[in-house]
């Protein structure tokens, strides 16, 4: 397992966030196991996993909203859960967006925003996020959509230097999904960290900087994006005349292989193609195309937890 | 700065939002008209019907608003929390910089403060009814046989019934903690109001034939009359002094609950 706080050490100075064995149980249920991992200043994390892996759990935990023993530090000072301190330059969306039905946005978010310059401040991310239009508007009357961007202005009205995303592309049309993009990466250029997660792994291979991989409880996989992407592992297409007898010496051969419409597919796990072409040749098999096919977000994350 | 200066102005800070949010919400606006338009009517059925309702005992009930308030205070207290849980919004207050014991207290002490503006609202609006309609029925500077005028019995029991309504709201902001419906909690919160009426009105009854119950809860929302009548204490069997110190431990042991209760419930 690759944990990528070796990359740099727990606490180090680029650290925005260092988690040391977290963990966290519901009555006699564990569901953290002892997480430790940190998250670098400036960059976007992705925080994958199925279904009750613990990832809400996780942010929460971070956030001083729900009872954990370890250590969790952000910009070196400790979050607990009765001292909130720590988060003053963390924003934050949680499962949906809580609104006050009878506020419009603006008023919102200027009850939201802190210091002297609110009205800046809330007039930039209306901005940033394309919300002018409707920032009037009571927020009881807002759709699916409006009300996730609504969410996400909450949680950067305040220029914070950690953002905590829990599945923000939900309910997002496509328009609305790069505009975040978008505003992530300007957000991540000025050396806002972000932590996001998403059931939508394709947003997040065009996002994320680094990927942390948590099932049931346990951390999979902390590193890079190219890292768990590359990995060793890819896939190759590959078209011959005999497809179907194809498939069956590969699989002797121990290769994972799938055909699926008439198209091979035969995960590879090094570079060299040498003895997956080998096998075919030597039973005088016609090799007509072969493409490679650099392993997706998803099929990465199911080969890391090993499904 | 101090760290205990931070911490008064993070809580004043959530304070005036709790404010805010309850000024914008549009039932509470109503509310004041309503509570406007019930005193008036009231003020004009009690001057056209001396003989079924006393107006000197109705001016000294400020009108019957203080019960309205009570309702609609019970009403709100008791589903502050259900509300935001049901919209989702106590998450987002949760997970700021604030404690979670900061945002609980800040709630309640922005509910305090909407009770305050009621009360001196009303006791205003009376002021206001009194000088337009009642002027020459209830003189305010005439002596009582208590020794007070009667300007002074009538702030003394405002204040008694205010005194009342917060302990009662104490007990009541325990009981919202509770819930996470808010129809459960409102029922609760009128239960409580109902509960409460009934048995003091047995109490006194009950303490002759067993002394321990002056020391419940409810023998001490008479602390207001009491301040008003110091004989009462023949009947609640405690001084003014009992009464106060009871008062006090009962409000800090009920927020002192609630505050525990809502910790647990929100940090799991």
């Amino acid at each position: 397992m690759d944990c990528g706080y070796e990359k740099g050490g727990i606490g180090v100075d680029s650290s925005v966030l260092s988690v040391l064995h977290l963990k966290k149980s519901f009555g006699k249920k564990k569901v953290l196991h002892n997480l430790s991992f940190d998250l670098e200043r400036g960059k976007v994390t992705a925080l994958i996993g199925e279904n009750g892996a613990g990832k809400t759990t996780i942010m929460k935990t971070v956030l001083g909203i729900s009872e954990f023993s370890g250590s969790i530090k952000l910009d070196k000072q400790s979050v607990f859960v009765h001292d909130h301190r720590a988060l003053d330059s963390v924003g934050a969306l949680i499962e949906y967006p809580g609104l006050y039905g009878y506020l419009t946005a603006r008023e919102q978010l200027m009850l939201f925003a802190t210091g002297n310059d609110k009205k800046s401040k809330v007039d930039d991310v209306l901005n940033k996020l394309h919300m002018t239009g409707y920032a009037d508007e009571k927020t009881a009357s807002y759709s699916l959509g409006m009300r996730q961007k609504m969410g996400i202005a909450l949680a950067l009205v305040n220029k914070p230097m950690l953002v905590i995303l829990d599945e923000p592309m939900n309910g997002l049309d496509p328009k609305a999904n790069k505009e975040l993009r978008d505003l992530i990466a300007e957000e991540k250029a000025q050396g806002v960290s972000f932590l996001i997660s998403s059931h939508i792994l394709t947003e997040l291979q065009k996002i994320a900087d680094d990927v942390i991989v948590i099932d049931k409880g346990n951390l999979i996989f902390a590193g890079t994006m190219s890292q768990i992407l590359d990995n060793g592992k890819h896939f190759i297409e590959i078209q011959t005349d005999k497809d179907e007898v194809a498939q069956q010496l590969l699989n002797e051969a121990g290769y994972q292989t799938d055909l699926d419409q008439g198209q091979l597919r035969v995960l590879v796990k090094d570079d060299s193609l040498n003895h997956l072409l080998t096998t075919l040749l030597d039973q005088d098999l016609t090799i007509k195309r072969i493409y490679e096919q650099p392993a997706d977000l998803e099929t990465s994350v199911f080969n890391a937890i090993g499904e | 700065m101090t760290r205990q200066t931070k911490e008064e102005i993070l809580l004043g800070n959530l304070v005036k939002q709790e404010i805010y949010k309850l000024v914008k919400r549009p039932t509470l606006t109503y509310f004041w008209g309503f509570l406007l338009v019930f005193q008036i009517a009231a003020a004009i059925y009690v001057s056209r019907n001396p003989q079924e309702v006393n107006p000197q005992k109705a001016f000294l009930g400020n009108f019957f608003v203080p019960v309205m308030i009570a309702f609609f205070m019970i009403s709100l207290c008791s589903t502050t929390l259900s509300t935001e849980i049901q919209s989702g919004t106590l998450k987002s207050l949760l997970y700021r910089k604030y404690s979670v014991y900061q945002v609980l207290i800040s709630k309640w002490l922005s509910l305090l403060i909407y009770t305050i503006a009621l009360y001196v609202a009303g006791m205003i609006i009376s002021l206001v009814l009194h000088w337009m309609m009642f002027q020459k029925t209830i003189p305010l500077s005439v002596r009582l046989p208590g020794g007070h005028s009667f300007l002074q019995v009538w702030a003394l029991t405002s204040l008694g019934s205010f005194l009342s309504l917060i302990f009662l709201l104490t007990f009541v902001l325990l009981i919202g903690t509770l819930f996470t419906s808010s129809t459960a909690a409102l029922v609760a919160g009128i239960a409580t109001y109902f509960i409460t009426s009934i048995f003091n009105q047995l109490l006194f009854q009950f303490i002759i034939q067993h002394d321990w119950l002056k020391w419940t809860p409810f023998n001490m929302m008479n602390i207001g009359d009491q301040i008003l009548t110091p004989s009462m204490s023949e009947v609640t069997r405690l001084s003014l002094f009992q009464m106060t110190v009871g008062y006090l431990a009962y409000a800090v042991l009920f927020l002192g609950a609630g505050l525990i209760i809502f910790r647990r419930r929100n940090t799991r």
